[in-house]
């Protein structure tokens, strides 16, 4: 049994939650749902036909929603004449970015630390050390990078649970790169640490070999 | 035929001033007029309708009231301003002055 009531409640429910509208704005244009679904009945349409016609007419929410965003923004005539940006991705671009940076800096300042162990870049003693531990350095915050990323996907595609998302297989195989990489890492940092303290050990014992020779 | 998108935008501020000049009124029976004045040429979408309203309402040309329409609803009515009335005038004479000077220049066009 249609009930008209409900659906429409539903559909303003749905404006509500996917744009950003007012709710004077939701009323506004609930009304004129109700005035064209009226009009059609009077022409002799069911109230489910004239539902579905009249939402078709109010156009989708996306569309409507971005109708009204419009109205804050400066220009009109420029959004009427250019395609829309997508300003979601535009943000989200921006923030990697970022990210980037803030992780390359982070890198950077994990590469000196050797250095405080003695272990200078140019230290003919550390020759090979920074080439052999290269993935040290940057693959924590590649693993950190794309774990960031994809949590802010995981979360985006969270607010649209209606919408069958046929890729997330893509999704269920990350948590596998990342524990590999983790395990990398991990490798990684006491195999190294090893090295740099067989290697300074083994400095030092050239070193009182040679003090008496 | 299709009205382009640019003249439909640049003549909705002073069709919807000169609608609500006649009496108050609300956002679908706007489109029903518009769509009847012009005899079916100027279909106008919600989309586009209710912003452009509220952007006028923004610039103080027009004013908007809740009011209870026949069927007990309550309805976002809009009435024109002081300011709307003034501006009308102006976008009437720029209208005038495009409408004038394509009209001549159709006309020597024929002519000759």
């Amino acid at each position: 049994m249609f009930d008209l009531e409900t659906q429409i409640h539903s559909w303003s429910d749905h404006l509500r939650a996917h744009g950003n509208i007012s709710d004077a704005d939701i009323h506004e244009l609930e009304n004129h749902l109700r005035d064209e679904i009226e009009d059609l009945v009077a022409a002799g349409l069911t109230p489910d036909e004239s539902f579905l016609i009249s939402v078709k007419r109010l156009g989708n929410v996306d569309a409507i929603s971005h109708e009204f965003a419009k109205v804050n923004t400066e220009n009109l005539w420029r959004h009427l004449l250019v395609e829309p940006i997508d300003s979601l991705g535009k943000q989200q671009n921006r923030r990697d970015i970022a990210l980037v940076v803030i992780f390359a800096l982070l890198a950077g300042t994990l590469f000196k630390i050797p250095e405080l162990f003695g272990l200078g870049f140019q230290d003919p003693a550390a020759e090979g050390f920074y080439f052999k531990n290269l993935s040290l350095f940057i693959l924590p915050f590649i693993a950190a990078f794309f774990l960031i990323k994809r949590k802010a996907e995981l979360k985006n595609m969270g607010n649209d649970t209606r919408d069958f998302h046929p890729s997330g297989a893509d999704y269920q195989c990350v948590p596998v790169i990342i524990s590999a990489s983790f395990y990398r890492i991990s490798y990684q940092l006491s195999s190294s640490f090893v090295f740099v303290v067989g290697r300074r050990s083994s400095l030092y014992r050239q070193g009182v070999a040679r003090e008496p020779g | 035929m299709n009205v382009s998108k640019d003249l439909i935008a640049a003549s909705a501020t002073p069709l919807i001033l000169a609608i609500l000049k006649e009496n108050d009124s609300y956002g679908y029976a706007i489109i029903k007029r518009v769509k009847e004045m012009s005899e079916n040429q100027l279909i106008w979408t919600e989309g586009m309708l209710y912003p452009v309203l509220h952007r006028m309402e923004e610039h103080l040309l027009i004013e908007s009231y809740w009011n209870q329409s026949e069927a007990g609803r309550k309805r976002k009515y809009y009435r024109i301003k002081e300011s709307g009335l003034t501006e009308l005038e102006l976008q009437k004479k720029q209208w005038e002055i495009v409408h004038n000077a394509l009209a001549r220049t159709w006309n020597e066009e024929s002519d000759s």
